[in-house]
Formats: C-alpha cells, sequence, structure tokens
C-alpha cells in the first residue's frame, strides 16, 4: 500500500487502522537539529521518504529565515535601508505574519525588536559563532513600520526596521510542515521546533495528541500535559539561551516596555492556540501582560504559566486542552 | 551545485503546494497584501481591532459551543484517559521552550 497517495480523511485512516489492528498506524519519526535548535518530527502512516523531505524542508526555511546567514531573505531585507527586496513567497509570508501578530498581541510581541537583542549581546549564532548578525548603522528600536509594503514577493522595509524571525519562524515552520505532510498522504503529524509543536491529523494511538509541557526547574519532567485533536503548543521561557552581558543575567526575550532582557516573575508561558505560529506570539505577552490569563482566551487560545517561585496559574479554558 | 539547485526547487514547489494555509503564490500574495494593508491600518488606527482567530480543538471537553467554530479539522470527541488504574499513557512531545 502506498500511503503517500492516500488522503488523510478519517475514513482513510479509520481503513488502515483497522487493516494494521490494534497496533494503530505505523509511526516514524526524526529527531534533527535546525533553527538552532532541537526539532522534532513524529508521522503515522507516513515514511522515510516524507521524513526527509520535510527535514529538508526545514533547512530550507532555516536558510531563507535565519539572521545570522548573509545570504538569507531576512539578512538581506535588513540591510535593504528602505530599497525593495526580492524574497521567497515563503518569507513575504513570514513579514506579514509578523505584523499581524504584532497588532494581534497588541505590540507585546514586536518583530522590531532585534536591535535590542544585539545590545543586549545575542549578535552571534550559539551554533556557530563566526555567523554573526550585523545590522546597519540606520537600524533602531522603537520603530514604525508603516510604509512597509509586500507586493507578490517584493519586500520593502522602511529605513530603520530590522526583523527577527527567530521565535515566530520555528512556530510557522512547524505549521508549514504539518500542512505539508498531510496535504501528501500523511495520516497524522507532530512537528516540533525548539518547544513550538504543531499536530494535526490521526495521533499514533488513534485518539489524541498528548504533549507535556516541561517543568522550567526540572529538565524532563512533565509540569502539565495538553490533549489536543488539531492545534499547536508553543512554550517560551527566559530560563533558557541566557548569558552574562556586563554583569547582568540576560536572556533571548525582549520586554517591549523596556527593551532589556526580560526580567518578569513569569519565567514559562505555553499556550495552546490554532496554530503554532499564533501560540508562539501570544506566549511573549504572558511575560509582561497583567491580565494575560484573562485576556488570552478572548484569542481563542488557552495559556498556562510557571512563576518564578515554581507555582502556576492558567486560563480558565485551559482545562478544556488538559 | 546543480544537484543543490534542483533539491532547493523542489522544496519550493512541494512547500508552494502545502496546503490551504499555504496555498500557493497566489494565496500568499493576497495573504501578504492583506496584512500589509492592515498591519498599516492598525498603525494609523487609535482603536485596533485584534484579528479574530479560530481556537485549537480540544479533545475531551469540547461542547456543542465549540463545534459551530470554523475549524479546519472536525472535533474528536474522545473520552479522557482514566488515571487510576492504568498506566499513564506516554505523550508524543513536550514543550519547553527552547527556542
Amino acid at each position: 500500500m502506498d500511503l503517500s497517495k492516500n488522503s488523510h480523511s478519517s475514513i482513510a485512516s479509520d481503513a488502515i487502522r483497522a487493516a494494521q489492528g490494534d497496533a494503530g498506524a505505523h509511526t516514524v519519526s526524526r529527531k534533527f537539529f535546525t533553527m538552532g535548535t532541537v526539532a522534532n518530527i513524529v508521522l503515522v502512516g507516513g515514511t522515510e521518504d516524507m521524513l526527509d523531505d520535510l527535514v529538508r524542508t526545514a533547512e530550507f526555511l532555516q536558510s531563507l529565515w535565519s539572521r545570522f546567514l548573509p545570504e538569507s531573505d531576512i539578512t538581506r531585507l535588513n540591510n535593504a535601508e528602505g530599497a525593495t527586496v526580492t524574497v521567497n513567497p515563503l518569507t513575504a509570508k513570514l513579514v506579514s505574519e509578523m505584523l499581524a501578530a504584532r497588532t494581534l498581541t497588541d505590540g507585546e510581541y514586536d518583530p522590531t525588536i532585534l536591535p535590542k537583542l544585539l545590545e543586549e549581546g545575542y549578535a552571534a549564532s550559539r551554533i556557530n559563532p563566526a555567523n554573526v548578525t550585523v545590522l546597519p548603522a540606520s537600524a533602531r528600536w522603537p520603530v514604525d513600520t508603516k510604509g512597509t509594503t509586500i507586493q507578490d514577493n517584493v519586500v520593502t522595509l522602511p529605513i530603520g526596521v530590522t526583523l527577527d524571525s527567530g521565535g515566530i519562524g520555528k512556530g510557522i515552520a512547524a505549521d508549514i510542515l504539518a500542512t505539508m505532510a498531510l496535504e501528501r498522504g500523511a495520516l497524522g503529524i507532530l512537528a516540533e521546533i525548539g518547544g513550538d509543536i504543531r499536530i494535526g491529523g490521526t495521533p499514533p494511538d488513534g485518539t489524541h495528541w498528548r504533549i507535556d509541557i516541561e517543568d522550567p526547574y526540572v529538565e524532563s519532567r512533565s509540569i502539565a500535559r495538553v490533549n489536543l485533536a488539531d492545534g499547536a503548543v508553543a512554550t517560551s521561557s527566559t530560563l533558557k539561551r541566557t548569558w552574562d552581558n556586563d554583569g547582568r543575567s540576560a536572556n533571548h526575550l525582549i520586554d517591549v516596555h523596556t527593551g532589556q532582557s526580560m526580567a518578569s516573575n513569569v519565567v514559562t508561558v505555553s499556550v495552546v492556540a490554532v496554530s503554532s505560529g499564533i501560540a508562539e506570539v501570544i506566549t511573549k505577552a504572558g511575560f509582561t501582560r497583567k491580565d494575560f490569563l484573562s485576556w488570552v482566551p478572548t484569542l481563542g487560545a488557552a495559556a498556562f504559566v510557571v512563576y518564578r517561585d515554581g507555582t502556576t496559574a492558567q486560563s480558565v479554558n485551559w482545562k478544556d486542552y488538559s | 551545485m546543480a544537484l543543490f539547485i534542483a533539491t532547493k526547487a523542489r522544496i519550493l514547489v512541494t512547500v508552494a503546494t502545502a496546503g490551504a494555509m499555504f496555498a500557493g503564490v497566489a494565496g500568499l500574495q493576497a495573504q501578504a497584501q492583506e496584512a500589509t494593508a492592515r498591519a498599516n491600518a492598525a498603525e494609523t488606527a487609535s482603536t485596533a481591532t485584534a484579528p479574530t482567530i479560530a481556537a485549537p480543538t480540544a479533545t475531551a471537553t469540547t461542547t456543542k459551543k465549540k463545534k459551530k467554530k470554523k475549524t479546519k479539522v472536525a472535533a474528536v470527541v474522545v473520552q479522557a484517559p482514566v488515571a487510576q488504574k492504568k498506566a499513564t499513557p506516554k505523550s508524543h512531545g513536550s514543550s519547553g521552550g527552547s527556542k
């Protein structure tokens, strides 16, 4: 049976599951490194060839979106100084999603924060320190994105605007991998890049996907569990990717109210949402927004936060997914 | 080099046809232009309204009200795992924020 020719309809799922008995559909998985972090893919009813294609796609997206690579679309945009740049259509999509996400989160997620991130000491790649983000002298923050144009696959950023695809890029990449796998005939998929997870289709046991939220203080220990039929989970933490910046503890999350590393009482924010890209950007608001847990349900999402003292809290609708 | 280019082209074609959310160049362009207009409007409007998005699909506690929301995948209503008398099911993945 050539699974790649099957749709991921429930009828096909049921038929294959029935043919394979209680063991469920065949599952293949792959753990690999991309976008400066670890990624995992679990395919139900998929093949090793599909996994190969998904890994190559992730690498391709990294080549487009990494701010550390001199020829990436994002690097060329950041150094265009107001000139138009022809980019891959997926990059045009990424830029539009970044701007939309800023609106969605009332500015708590800010894709233009990159100059401050560099000031905090995150200029060089953690994986290959020889790869350094270089911005033009005009780069600044805060900056007005009004005047940004996206015409087909030609993007123009106003002078001074630079973009960091770090978090949202991983989330959207997970969304792309999941969509692609189901489109190509996999029955189900879990695509995870650096804690941004998108699931869809039939889970390995035929019931639902189970995602554990990692305890930020005890690695590999679960502090909460999410049960989903379709959707995404993303987690951001101030305890990961930290470094010393002239005697001050710095991390990869920048507070849009101060322009410095996040110094919140919240250390980890997990969000369940319809897509990984959306879940990812909503997590950022969890570190600063005082009404975060009551605000999140208005976006069709749910949230779980861990405070510095180890206590936890959740939005009222979190129980719908746990 | 030729092989590398061919591989990239294959990936590009694959990604560009990878479903409704990323429905090819035409769809991307339309969405990008819409987002641009929306972002610019948001910058100038004093009272920006957050875009409405669909909710993810829960498993055990999906209600009729939730079914009215336009999710791309029909809700799969199943019983939640019973903690008592059963071993804890293994998770399929974990989210820890190591970005």
